[in-house]
């Protein structure tokens, strides 16, 4: 029964024991304990704030205080003003989520790592991506003549905002400098070492000499391991979070009241 | 093929056609093809020095790339992005940038219209990384400060309006006040301080290509003036070999001048970096005043210590724009765009006088005139200014920069609000809300915000380097979000056949002077300029291409909007100045525009009408798309809603170049 080796599980189990007990045998005396864990503690506090170690006085006059607040807290317990207090109540889910992500094994080892990132590759593609020379024209046919100009070719052409070069382009960005109609037609080229075209864009007829095409891939995974493992993590602890409320909510009645 | 060869080969490629271009125009026209101007001929002695240019190391794409960026990105890391839900770290920052999706505060995805070539993460130096150190009980800051009301920083309860109060100021005013008592001792601000902005450069460093995508190592100087008026700056570094261990901040000094004293001292240790004003617009007229911050008259020291560290200013980002505004130029019909008339952060007016960038540019000139430094050379970029690590600069999917306080289109008072909510605020805020047939609106700077802009540069190559000597020369301009492209050259000898030549652009760069520059004067010659502007390819066509000239007689400032090319081919009417209407509508049922209307490219050579060569002016270029809808339009529709009447439904986005100024020879 995997349930029996859960840490939260013998938590839960041995809250309601003590609970139970404590019910029995109390003493009609409410108890705070003052020991030297605790003084430790509010020397450690008051030093960090004031940049020395306290006196025996001070300490003394720390525990003192510290005392109180215990009172206060107590107090306030048995008015139940925590109950309504969203940033108690927050504070306390917090908690006790931290303790459920505890329960998990949060550090893959690299075999379930890299099993993850097979299962998720759609999450790490790197978009396709074209990289190109452009030449501007007049019109259509000072395009078409200028692919047999050689060597001139670049002196036929007009100037262009746009730059001759292009390098590794997402077809966004291409879309967003030329237009849709440019890039949809710049895609049904392949790489060649040739000038080709005309293509109609936004703004005129261009040439293009494709330098290469790389069509969407998956990142190296050593590339991403990082965030990979970030991602992992993060869903780790979702589930140990899922994990624990499926576990303990049977322990609860859960009653709508109409109003 | 990788991707650094790539990127070389393509470089040198060019290098190869441009000097092939040179090789051959000067066979095709004789030894005198490659002319410089104003060189005098010398026909006296008994050899003619040839007036070729050599160029040992030929550069590489000289006549340089469009580079489109943001500047202004908070993160995790500011307070009040943390206090907003903000999660998204500058690594998260930089992923977006490139492309890819990340979360908003309030849950739904983010993906960018189309990445960027670069981005700076310019989180505020005051408290960085200390709400988000603060709000992790087990952190010494959280202990010794006793943050326990931190930890629920963003629940709905502590997200009050006004996002100044509430939990953000209780965290501000503690902290104020341990530092000053020495509870907080400096070591431990400065520690957590330290680790946030090594993180921050570690980001930038991390997702820094060369060739391919340029981070920035910023951050943000955020200080104001006992007014409120707000006095920020971005302070942006060249490199990221050796930094400042902290940023310096408004907890080191409130007053600027102190900031470019240290950066002047960086500089002395090699560390180069330039700061960017921005939300002139909401300072209340002391960005650009007139008096230092001891309230002495501005002298040449103080001037050229400003320029030398500020050379560019933000004219443009989510909070406004600070070109100028309808008060201080009523002449020019577009003055009035994306106005937010209030201080920084409240709902005070802010004076406009001292507030924008037209008139600080023309009482620099009369500075000059007064035969004193000029103060305000300066040149623009745009920005978002975003504090989800995610610019807003699409008008039809904008989600405000406030992560969970303007997630909402109710929160930003494009729709009205829940009649409850409506109901209540009209009776504890009235001030808060404004009453229309539709409903009850939320009325606040939110309203007032842009979805805008982009800093573009012109520049050899996508690198650090490169992009920040852009920065220097000044050859920048900027858009409210679309990416319009815009070239402004200055010169004396372009013609209408300049602008059809293949080899325009070398001509334009060896012949004229680009945004930025100072235009030396030819004798009484008027100077002739290239404006030339392409639309975005997703974005509306353009309308008008625009001059902006500034001039001082006496020290008497004059402005005046030129009109110099029009879409649709409309002329430009000689006396007015302006294109007739080419009748481009919005349908405000959907959203969509008039097609057919308006001109993918613009171009032109204009020549000043009105050129005076005995003074001082500049010169820049105002771009205007075809009319689309403004962000609340599109959240109104989406909504169900008419788009509330006392906002424009329409804008009209836009591009400003760096000016280009001409002194008098004499002057």
């Amino acid at each position: 029964m995997k349930f029996l080796k859960s840490h939260v599980f013998w938590f839960v189990v041995l809250g309601i024991v003590i609970f139970v007990i404590d019910e029995q045998t109390s003493d009609p005396l409410d108890t705070i304990v003052v020991d030297a864990a605790l003084e430790r503690r509010v020397a450690a506090l008051w030093a960090a704030q004031v940049q020395r170690e306290p006196t025996e006085a001070e300490i003394a006059s720390l525990v003192d205080d510290w005392v109180a607040e215990e009172i206060w807290r107590r107090e306030s317990i048995r008015l139940s003003l925590d109950e309504e207090d969203e940033i108690i109540r927050r504070r306390m889910i917090q908690k006790m989520q931290f303790i459920a992500e505890q329960e998990a094994e949060l550090t893959p080892t690299e075999e379930e790592l890299r099993a993850y990132f097979e299962a998720n590759q759609e999450r790490y593609e790197v978009p396709s991506s074209v990289s190109f020379e452009q030449l501007l024209f007049h019109s259509r046919d000072a395009a078409t003549s200028a692919l047999s100009a050689g060597e001139l070719i670049a002196d036929l052409a007009q100037p262009s905002m746009q730059s001759r070069v292009n390098v590794r382009q997402s077809p966004l960005q291409v879309a967003s400098t030329f237009g849709p109609g440019f890039t949809r037609s710049l895609n049904s080229y392949d790489s060649a070492s040739n000038w080709q075209g005309p293509i109609q864009s936004t703004f005129g007829w261009h040439l293009v000499k494709l330098l290469e095409k790389n069509s969407s891939s998956v990142a190296p995974f050593e590339d991403i391991r990082a965030t990979v493992l970030g991602d992992y993590t993060y869903e780790l602890r979702m589930q140990a979070q899922t994990d624990f409320i499926e576990q303990v909510r049977p322990n609860y009645d859960i009653v709508r009241k109409e109003e | 093929m990788n991707l650094r060869a790539l990127t070389l080969s393509s470089a040198l490629l060019l290098a190869t056609y441009v000097s092939e271009v040179e090789a051959q125009s000067v066979d095709a026209a004789g030894n005198s093809a490659a002319r410089p101007t104003g060189s005098p001929s010398l026909q006296q002695g008994l050899l003619t020095i040839p007036s070729d240019i050599f160029s040992a190391l030929p550069e590489k794409n000289a006549t340089r790339t469009a580079f489109f960026g943001d500047l202004h990105v908070h993160t995790t890391y500011s307070l009040d992005a943390f206090n907003v839900g903000t999660m998204a770290t500058p690594y998260d920052a930089y992923r977006y940038a490139l492309g890819n999706t990340i979360q908003h505060p309030a849950g739904f995805d983010m993906t960018l219209r189309v990445p960027l070539d670069f981005y700076a993460v310019t989180d505020h130096a005051m408290y960085m990384g200390m709400l988000f150190e603060g709000a992790d009980p087990s952190s010494e800051l959280a202990r010794i400060m006793n943050s326990d009301y931190m930890e629920n920083f963003n629940a709905p309860e502590n997200l009050v309006p006004g996002r100044t109060g509430g939990v953000l100021g209780r965290f501000v005013g503690d902290a104020r006040r341990m530092i000053g008592d020495g509870t907080l001792s400096q070591d431990v601000v400065h520690d957590v301080i330290h680790d946030a902005w090594k993180d921050t450069v570690a980001a930038a460093e991390q997702y820094n290509k060369p060739g391919e995508f340029t981070t920035f190592v910023a951050y943000e100087y955020t200080t104001f003036a006992d007014d409120r008026g707000n006095l920020h700056r971005n302070v942006i570094f060249q490199d990221a070999d050796k930094l400042p261990a902290v940023p310096f901040s408004s907890l080191h000094s409130r007053n600027p001048e102190d900031l470019w004293d240290w950066m002047d001292g960086l500089r002395d240790e090699g560390i180069e970096s330039l700061a960017i004003p921005h939300n002139s617009n909401g300072s209340n007229g002391q960005m650009f005043k007139l008096v230092d911050w001891a309230g002495n008259p501005l002298d040449d020291a103080y001037s050229s210590q400003r320029i030398r560290n500020e050379p560019l200013i933000e004219i443009t980002q989510i909070k406004g724009t600070s070109e100028t505004h309808p008060l201080l130029s009523d002449n020019d019909e577009w003055a009035g765009f994306e106005i937010m008339p209030y201080r920084v952060g409240s709902t005070r007016p802010s004076e406009p006088s001292g507030s924008y960038a037209r008139e600080a540019l023309l009482n620099g000139l009369s500075f000059e005139d007064q035969g004193m430094e000029n103060p305000f050379e300066f040149g623009f970029v745009g920005a978002s200014d975003t504090h989800t690590a995610a610019i807003g600069d699409d008008e039809s999917d904008f989600y405000g920069k406030l992560g969970l306080a303007d997630a909402t289109p109710q929160q930003t008072g494009a729709v009205p609000l829940s009649a409850e909510e409506g109901e209540r605020l009209l009776e504890s805020a009235p001030d808060s809300v404004r009453e229309f047939e539709a409903g009850v609106y939320a009325t606040g700077s939110d309203i007032t915000f842009g979805a805008s802009g982009i800093a573009g540069v012109w520049a050899e190559e996508n690198t650090r380097e490169s992009i920040y000597n852009a920065f220097r020369r000044k050859e920048t301009f900027a858009t409210t979000g679309t990416r319009i492209k815009v070239r402004f050259f200055g010169g004396y000898d372009f013609t209408d056949e300049t602008l059809v030549a293949p080899d325009m652009l070398e001509t334009a760069y060896s012949d004229g002077v680009s945004m930025g520059s100072d235009l030396l004067p030819e004798g009484d010659t008027a100077p002739r300029f290239i404006v030339w502007a392409t639309q975005d390819a997703l974005s509306a066509p353009l309308q008008r291409l625009q001059v902006i000239k500034g001039w001082t007689v006496d020290g008497e400032p004059h402005e005046q909007v030129f009109d110099v090319a029009c879409s649709d081919d409309l002329a430009v009417d000689p006396q007015s100045h302006r294109c007739g209407d080419n009748g481009a509508q919005v349908n405000l049922e959907d959203c969509s525009i008039s097609a057919d209307v308006g001109a993918a490219e613009l171009k032109t050579v204009w020549v000043d009408p009105d050129f005076d060569p005995s003074v001082r002016a500049f010169y820049y270029v105002r771009v205007l798309e075809n009319p689309t809808c403004r962000w609340s339009t599109w959240d109104a529709i989406n909504e169900g809603y008419e788009p509330r009447p006392d906002f424009p439904a329409t804008i009209q986005e836009r591009a400003y170049t760096s000016p280009i100024w001409i002194r008098p020879s004499t002057g």
